[in-house]
């Protein structure tokens, strides 16, 4: 479809800058600062490392690039690799759209690409290259295997070029962790991604104290490979983000906020190989006074909406005190409620039902904005929540009128299968004008095989976010950086025919019917147990015999029934087989007094 | 139980329900004895792939032979006779060697050439030298007794001893005392010297903790393809390298370095004391960034010293200035090698001067040089010895002596097999003990083949072809090892032994009493039928 | 198992013709061993002590953060609600709630639900609920807790609870400033009693999709996530003299037990006298911990939980498997030391502090203490599998007589057999099959009928809008809907016949329906089955299928009708106006009774079809039927004789 003609355009667009260019490789330390409409503020770092490395051979001789990912892009087929380790939610009315979205827990997506190469090792790969990441990284993305990643086939578009004329095969992988957990120990191995170390550069302000007290913390990176023909005279570009929301309530003093104050201390100069070290912070919001004043100030026209942005050039800073930047709320100001409409599209997830037998799982896509949108929706549902296609409903709500349902324009599904691969859904439709659809479905609670039960099993399982991609018209609130630049700088005055927008719902926690975990054994136990209990009767029943015999003139008294019960004993330490014939013949007559006992013969 | 009451009135319908009763006993017995058990049986045993084990425990019994043929060459038939003679009977009752000492037979081309390498060629024709084969031939006009060539071959002279040349044999060519060495530490269980990977990483990195004011400039590329990579393809018999080069910035000494003024041009330089050594290569290791393989790393760093501690030297326990030929580096068995760079006098001078950024070109032959040195050293391939009478012949190119290698690749054939044996021992001492580990095909094949190869090792080293010798030894290995550190050895257990019977002992002791018992009853039934069936008759 | 084996049961066994014989006194036995068993279970001996079995809450471990500024904070906005309480008579103060919680800081939303009422067409209520919520830090919105306070116009009948609001309001500014928290808070003020809880709720679990077209509850504009637990205020007062603990819930259902131990932990720690069913100081004092105290405290929880409608709108959370009760701070009316009046406000805010946050500790949801026990006393509780015996014992005779009766009945057809000495060959398919398997559960079924149709008639739209448009009052439509039923049901042995033997076996059968119904009932709601069983499993003692003296069977026939679940509720209703007004004359006093008892009816209809409460089913479609089926039995001899002389005319 039409976004295949996009990526050819851009492959153009990316390799124009290369030519003749000789071997180059440079270094860029960024840093936004936005205060949000909901008073929070946001924080981006952006460290992009470019190296034109030539052949494949040199990626042996690495100088600004960490070597394992160099050595990555030797063993492996991966032309691009995006991996975000995220903890919280980013809220998009109140936050707006981040600069690079990413889901809650881990996030892996990659892109391979080679001469003749099949799924099949594509698969292997994957798993190989996320269990390398989780060495390098120390988060636990070797959980990543077939069962959990899909290959999604509208919702991504890759941001490489192998510029070989033939074409060669592109196989794209994705999967996410939702129970992942983020905290220092994934931070400490991403700062020595970094060519210069944490003592000075911008890294310096990224203290885990003070990073993970944010409402929302991303870490993020991002490879890829521009080729100008098949691996030869290529670019990697690699970039590794850091994206926060602080709530200044929580730091205490009204409102007001500065460097020290977010990371907990000033900034210490900047990385002496970084060809540039700048400070972005966004002036729309009047509210606030800075000091010091930026060195200068940007406006950046994009998509129709403006904006500008004072610039701190750390580079030209002399004196090796700390460098702080306050943020005051200015005296004279107007009711600080902020005229930043809502984003133009934004999501959210829940499920529905109660008792632990079936539920539905409703996405709700609202758009605010004044035309339909094309949207591309993905779903991941892991193994075990089968869910069922056939409920699958769209339904369209407008902010005023009655609602009605609508049909997908596309539908990929990839049914799953139990512990094999996941659930996969993608849907192409668009979304009218001001208004809401609710896309749900059913699904299933199943019982595991008890090994398969998470630690505290209680707390329930994890359902991945979905993902809405969509174009917007407009660049409102958008800040992200165009596909064929990578700086973040490149964002300003970047206006394209439309703006590329990834967002991610909530991930959702399912708490699957759960067993008492200390029984298996104790049932096991109990099972057999009755069961050679039971057996035991029903043996004697079908294989023994009852043999009716009449007592003879019966004594009313005690002592005569004690009396009779001996010589009865007696009667059976005797041979049986005479025995039995003479009851037989007694038994033809008068049953009426009868009574049963039974004999084993 | 009306039924019964009314059947029973007649002896022959109660035959007949007794052979119900006995099909119905019998339906139970076929049931629980012949299907029931033997299905619980399978279905809760553990599964294992038979192995070898007993041959494997005897592994250790059959010592290693090595076989490799020794020519001699000399102009006069009777004294190569009697070298080739006295040499034999020196190891004749040798349990581990097994040399084949040939003579060659003076021909009179040889007496023509006039130079060692033309004779040696005619005698190359003349007797075939394998890999691991040496040869001795005599030449007259001899400074010193033996004279090792760079190639499998060794010159003597008209007069030296069979003893000289015996102890030549042992101490370089076979490298006796290495060996027995490795043997030896298999009775003792700490392996000291671990056998050689079948890969390595060479990593060269660069470090340059000052890039604000130290503008190094190096083509490490050119300067590691010309030095390093051709050394490593000569050597990659047993273990295949891959090089890899990186910049490290801003990865400072964590060391005191103590000023030393003297009367250079800076009239100074830093001492950094032989003690500190360790902990520079502790704080350094953690930074030089994690290989992605799995393959042991062999470290070669070269730090450029930036200009405000330059030029730092090594100074050693007697607080002597330690550096040899203006060299300063210093290697660490098995982890790797440093050289410290030290920038030129006057580049610094311009620093010190002029707070200024300064271009500092490494130098890259000395370096190299250094670098070259230190990974021989950690292959450990060449051997140095100072026997008197004894030389060899200077190295002209960057590949390592034939019969350097050659003993190097014997050697690790050894360690091969023995370690790889001891991996197997163990593996099994393991296995057979613990009743219930799974053992899956995947392990058993492995350990089976690694069972084959070593066999097949052992065999050509006493056939005296090393290299597949080596070949065998090292896949040997591989395959031990792959099997022992196989994680599903480790793999949880549904049902150990115990718990198996600890469960299951409820259900079937009561169901069996019943169904055993029923047996007397059959054998009673039978009786009487058959008397009834006389009876019949009768 | 033995019983397979051991033919010794027969009516021919002496074992089972001395069992068939004293079937009465052993029923009799196992009724008085059931109701002595709970008695004993009031004694300390047979019940265990109450402790927290999930670590994760860890009560306490924190010391309380909340001051006295929250405490001010609160005053100011009780005193601002009751400014505006003086506009609003009869609505919430919507606006105000809204604007304090956004100024707090909390994401608000308002929630819109609409009632219409079911009978008496057209008529419709709309209502809004307020909610903030806080969103965690730590976490992305996949869990939350909630914590609600119902808001009473003023004027509202009930008790005024005015101050719950201020309470969590300034609970929730104290919440806003700290980052600890693992789970959304959502901070909830509802409106018309459970009605809007109930519409929240729904909006939250079923999203409007599943609406019925009585209550529609829409959507939520905003979620928390998997609601872990719910933490519901009713403060009548920032001076508080105590607390009582309120759990019982919808249907009987009850929240985990630690989610009470932990309240009860808390509210010891902060200074403030609490407990389940509590009562001022002084009252309390006369006597403590006594057996009668206990019994009394358990047959109060069975009371209520019988009834199956919640004591609070914690009550609605069980359904959703959500731990809720209701903190009940009683305001203090005795106005001793003035000095620190709003003290226990404090202590209060602080005891929501200390459960909040071991709310926050949680990693699981509450799964590991008991969902189904009994509180003796605060601290000790009876567990489920200690009080299940008793509705055994009073549920079994039912069972051992049956299969006596069934004994006797196979006897008594083949003892008439064996009489006219027939080759025994023949009489072997005889004796079961003569039994009118057939008619006997037409019978039945016709019963049941007649209970499906009492349990749905009143539900249908169309009757409903036939009695609207008839102009008859909903209390009276209902009333005549199942006065007719009730009536076709006394009717009903009268003119249905059953052929000889048919009794026996319809005894049969209704025993072992009757100890069905009880036991599966004490499985879904304890109380309700064990009441029943106390009420009807004499009549296994009574009836008896053997002729027995007039005064005897009258008796029976007596209690059977009494039994009638109308009369029963009649009677009910009949004595509690007489204690409340007993100036009346008797006529009144009967008519005011039956209007009363019928508004009783309609709200228990009510009741299931807006909440799903099912006490009115199961009343209407198992126990109308089970007694007309009783009815039957207990008229069972003359019915028969009047068929002998039908059969002679």
């Amino acid at each position: 479809m039409e976004l295949k003609i996009k990526i050819i355009c851009f492959i153009a667009l990316l390799v124009s800058p290369i030519g003749a260019v000789k071997e180059f490789s440079e270094f860029h330390e960024e840093l936004y600062i936005r205060p949000t409409s909901s008073g929070h503020v946001n924080t981006f770092f952006q460290f992009t490392t470019r190296w034109h490395y030539g052949d494949r051979e040199n990626l042996h001789n690495t100088q600004l690039i960490p070597r394992p990912i160099a050595e990555t892009l030797l063993l492996y087929d991966v032309k691009e690799l995006h991996i975000g380790l995220t903890q919280g939610l980013w809220r998009y009315e109140t936050f707006g759209y981040p600069v690079v979205d990413s889901a809650p827990g881990a996030e892996v997506r990659a892109w391979f690409a080679a001469e003749n190469l099949t799924s099949a090792d594509v698969d292997d790969q994957w798993t190989k290259l996320a269990s390398t990441f989780s060495g390098i990284l120390c988060a636990s993305l070797n959980f990543i295997d077939k069962t959990n990643s899909v290959e999604p086939k509208y919702s991504f578009r890759p941001t490489f070029a192998t510029g070989s004329k033939v074409n060669v095969p592109q196989f794209v992988r994705y999967a996410t962790l939702p129970r992942e957990i983020v905290c220092t120990e994934n931070l400490t191995p991403w700062k020595k991604l970094l060519p210069c170390n944490s003592k000075q550069s911008f890294a310096s302000l990224l203290n885990s104290g003070y990073v993970h007290n944010t409402n929302y913390h991303s870490l993020g990176m991002k490879m890829r490979t521009i080729c100008e023909s098949h691996n030869t005279n290529c670019i990697l570009e690699f970039t590794e983000t850091a994206n926060m929301v602080y709530d200044p309530k929580l730091l205490g003093a009204n409102g007001d906020f500065s460097l020290r104050r977010l990371f907990g201390q000033g900034l210490n100069g900047h990385c002496a190989l970084a060809k540039s070290s700048k400070i972005y912070v966004n002036l729309d919001d009047q509210s606030y006074d800075l000091t010091p004043l930026p060195m200068y100030n940007t406006t950046s026209k994009r998509g129709g909406s403006t904006s500008t942005f004072g610039v701190y050039d750390i580079q030209r800073l002399d004196g090796d005190k700390l460098f702080n930047i306050a943020w005051i709320k200015s005296k004279n100001n107007k009711p600080s409620i902020l005229l930043t409409p809502p984003p133009p599209l934004y999501a959210h997830r829940y499920i529905l039902g109660h008792g632990q037998e079936r539920g539905q799982i409703v996405t709700q896509i609202t758009n605010k904005h004044y035309h339909a949108l094309p949207i591309v929706f993905q779903e991941n549902i892991p193994w075990f929540v089968p869910s069922y296609m056939h409920t699958l409903k769209l339904i369209v709500q407008p902010s005023n009128g009655v609602e009605y349902q609508i049909q997908p324009r596309v539908m990929h599904y990839i049914p799953g299968v139990q512990r094999v691969r996941p659930y996969h859904l993608e849907l192409l439709f668009e979304i009218p004008a001001m208004s809401t659809v609710q896309i749900s479905f059913d699904f299933d609670y199943i019982f595991l095989k008890w090994l398969e039960y998470p630690p505290d099993a209680n707390h329930g399982h994890y359902l991945g976010s979905a993902i809405i991609t969509t174009q917007l018209p407009i660049g409102r609130n958008y800040t992200a950086i165009p596909i064929d630049k990578h700086l973040f700088v490149d964002s300003f005055n970047a206006t394209r025919s439309s703006y590329f927008l990834e967002i991610r719902t909530e991930s959702l926690i399912l708490s699957l019917p759960t067993p008492d975990f200390s029984m298996p054994y104790n049932v096991i136990c109990l099972a057999c147990t009755v069961v050679a209990l039971a057996f035991g009767p029903i043996h004697s029943v079908a294989t023994k015999r009852i043999v009716i015999e009449q007592k003879d003139g019966q004594p009313q008294s005690l002592k005569g029934k004690v009396l009779q019960k001996l010589f009865r004993r007696k009667q059976n330490n005797a041979g049986n087989s005479t025995k039995e014939v003479e009851q037989h013949e007694k038994l033809l007559f008068g049953q009426a007094a009868a009574d049963i006992s039974i004999r084993k013969n | 139980m009306e039924k019964s009451k009314g059947k029973a009135s007649n002896e022959d319908i109660a035959d007949g329900e007794d052979k119900y009763r006995l099909f119905a006993s019998m339906a139970f017995m076929i049931v629980v004895i012949i299907v029931g058990v033997p299905m619980w049986w399978k279905t809760t045993e553990v599964y294992r792939v038979s192995l070898p084990s007993v041959d494997i425990m005897s592994l250790s019994d059959a010592p290693v032979e090595v076989s490799t043929k020794i020519a001699i060459f000399t102009f006069d038939k009777t004294r190569g006779a009697l070298l080739v003679k006295e040499l034999k009977e020196a190891y004749s009752n040798n349990d581990l060697w097994r040399p084949q000492f040939v003579q060659i037979s003076p021909l009179e081309k040889a007496l023509k050439t006039k130079t060692p390498a033309g004779l040696e060629s005619i005698l190359l024709k003349q007797e075939e030298i394998k890999a691991g084969d040496f040869i001795f031939f005599e030449w007259p006009k001899l400074q010193e007794e033996i004279l090792l060539t760079t190639d499998r071959s060794a010159l003597i002279r008209s007069d030296t001893s069979s003893s000289r040349i015996k102890q030549v044999i042992n101490l370089l060519i076979l490298q006796t005392h290495r060996i027995q060495q490795i043997l030896n530490e298999n009775h003792r269980q700490a392996v000291k010297t671990e056998a050689p990977q079948t890969e390595y990483d060479v990593v060269i990195s660069i470090l340059n903790p000052r890039p604000d004011i130290m503008d190094a400039k190096w083509n490490v590329r050119m300067a590691v393809e010309t030095y390093i990579a051709p050394f490593l393809k000569e050597v990659s018999q047993i273990s295949n390298y891959t090089l890899t080069t990186q910049w490290k910035y801003e990865l400072p000494f964590e060391a005191d370095l103590k000023q030393i003024r003297d009367n250079s041009k800076l009239g100074r330089h830093y001492a950094l004391g032989e003690n500190d050594l360790p902990h520079i290569i502790t704080s350094i290791e953690k930074n030089l960034g994690v290989g992605i393989t799995a393959k042991p790393a062999i470290n070669l760093v070269v730090y450029i010293t930036p200009c405000d501690i330059a030029p730092v030297h090594i100074y050693n326990r007697q607080n002597k200035q330690a550096t040899r030929q203006s060299v300063d580096s210093f290697i660490s068995p098995k982890w790797g090698g440093i050289i410290i760079a030290n920038p030129p006098a006057e580049a610094c001078y311009s620093y010190n001067t002029a707070q200024q950024p300064v271009q500092f070109y490494v130098n890259t032959n000395d370096v190299m040089q250094i670098m070259l040195y230190q990974l021989q050293k950690l292959l450990d391939i060449n051997v140095e010895f100072n026997i008197d009478g004894v030389k060899t012949v200077a190295l002209e190119q960057i590949a390592p002596r034939r019969w350097e290698y050659e003993a190097y690749i014997r050697r690790s054939a050894v360690m091969h097999i023995t370690t790889a044996s001891n991996t197997l021992q163990s593996l099994i001492k393991l296995l057979d003990n613990i009743s219930y580990i799974v053992i899956n095909d995947d392990v058993g094949d492995s350990i089976n083949d690694a069972y084959k190869k070593l066999l097949l090792a052992k065999q050509s080293l006493a056939e005296g072809n090393l290299l597949a010798a080596s070949d065998y030894a090292r896949t040997a290995f591989v395959a031990s090892e792959h099997a022992f550190f196989d994680a599903s050895l480790l793999a949880q257990l549904y049902f150990p032994d115990e718990q198996k019977y600890a469960i299951y002992i409820p259900l079937f002791l009561p169901i069996m009493v019943p169904v055993i018992t029923s047996f007397t009853m059959i054998r009673k039934l039978l009786t009487k039928l058959r008397n009834a069936k006389k009876e019949k008759i009768a | 198992m033995g019983l397979l084996s051991d033919p010794s049961l027969t009516p021919r066994g002496k074992f089972g013709r001395t069992l068939a014989k004293h079937s009465g006194k052993i029923s009799l036995f196992f009724y008085i061993a059931g109701l002595a068993w709970f008695v004993c279970l009031s004694h300390p001996e047979f019940s265990h002590g109450t402790y927290l079995s999930e670590n994760a809450l860890s009560p306490g471990l924190v010391d309380p953060e909340i001051g006295q500024d929250s405490l001010r904070l609160a005053q100011s906005l009780y005193e601002e609600l009751q400014r505006e309480r003086t506009e609003h008579k009869s609505t919430t103060p919507h606006a105000w709630i809204a604007a304090k919680m956004h100024q707090i800081g909390l994401e608000t939303h308002v929630h819109n639900f609409t009632l219409r009422y079911p009978f008496s067409a057209g008529k419709e209520y709309h209502g809004k609920n307020v909610y903030g919520i806080l969103r965690a830090p730590r976490v992305s919105s996949t869990e939350g807790v909630v914590y609600a306070a119902p808001y009473r116009a003023v004027n509202s009948v009930h008790v005024d609870i005015t101050a719950s609001v201020p309470i969590l309001l300034a609970f929730a500014d104290f919440a806003r400033k700290k980052n600890y928290w693992a789970k959304d808070l959502v901070f909830l003020v509802t409106e018309q009693e459970q009605l809007g809880m109930h519409a929240w709720l729904e909006a939250y679990h079923e999203g409007g999709i599943r609406d019925s077209p009585i209550l529609r509850c829409g959507n939520l504009p905003a979620r928390a996530g998997a609601l872990q637990a719910a933490l519901n205020l009713e403060v009548q007062d920032l001076d508080i003299d105590y607390i009582d603990v309120k759990i019982e819930g919808l249907n009987g259902q009850l929240p985990n037990l630690d989610m009470f131990n932990l309240v009860q932990r808390l509210t010891s720690r902060s200074s403030l006298s609490s407990g389940y069913k509590h009562s001022p100081r002084k009252k309390r004092r006369s006597h403590r911990g006594s057996l009668e105290d206990n019994l009394r405290h358990m047959l109060e929880m069975l009371k209520i939980q019988a009834t199956g409608v919640p004591n609070g709108n914690h009550g609605l959370f069980h359904r959703y498997r959500i731990e809720s009760l209701t903190l009940e701070a009683v305001k203090r009316t005795t106005n001793t030391n003035n000095n620190n009046r709003y003290g226990s406000g404090l202590s209060l805010l602080k005891t929501i502090e200390g459960i909040s946050r071991s709310l926050n500790n949680l990693l699981e949801r509450f799964h590991q203490s008991y969902f189904f026990y009994i509180l003796v006393q605060n601290d000790r509780f009876v567990s489920i599998g200690d009080y299940m015996p008793c509705l055994i014992a009073l549920a079994s005779p039912m069972f051992i007589k049956a299969f006596l009766l069934w004994l006797t009945t196979t006897a008594t057809t083949d003892e008439t057999v064996s009489e006219d000495d027939s080759v025994p060959s023949h009489d072997e398919e005889k004796p079961p099959i003569q039994l009118p398997y057939i008619s006997v559960v037409l019978f039945m079924v016709s019963a049941l009928l007649l209970g499906f149709l009492c349990n749905t008639l009143p539900f249908s739209q169309h009757v409903r809008d036939y009695f609207t448009s008839m102009g008859v009052s909903t209390e009276m439509s209902v009333g005549l809907i199942l006065g007719v039923q009730v009536l076709l049901g006394t009717l009903l042995p009268l003119f249905y016949t059953l052929p000889e033997h048919g009794l026996e076996l319809l005894h049969i059968g209704v025993l072992i329906f009757m100890g069905v119904t009880l036991i599966v009932t004490g499985l879904l709601n304890f109380a309700l089955g064990f009441i029943l069983a106390v009420i009807i499993s004499p009549l296994t003692i009574l009836l008896n299928n053997e002729h027995s003296k007039g005064f005897r069977q009258n008796l029976t026939r007596l209690y059977t009708f009494l039994l009638n679940p109308i009369v029963i509720i009649y009677l009910l209703i009949l004595w509690l106006t007489l204690f409340e007004f007993p100036e009346l004359s008797f006529a009144e006093l009967g008519m005011r009774a039956l209007k009363a008892s019928l508004d009783a009816i309609t709200f228990g209809l009510m009741d299931s079809i807006i909440y799903g409460n099912w006490l009115y089913t199961a009343i209407a479609a198992i126990y109308f039927p089970l007694w007309i089926l009783l009815w039957t039995l207990s008229l069972g001899r003359q019915n028969l004789i009047t068929q002998l002389e039908k059969k002679t005319n």
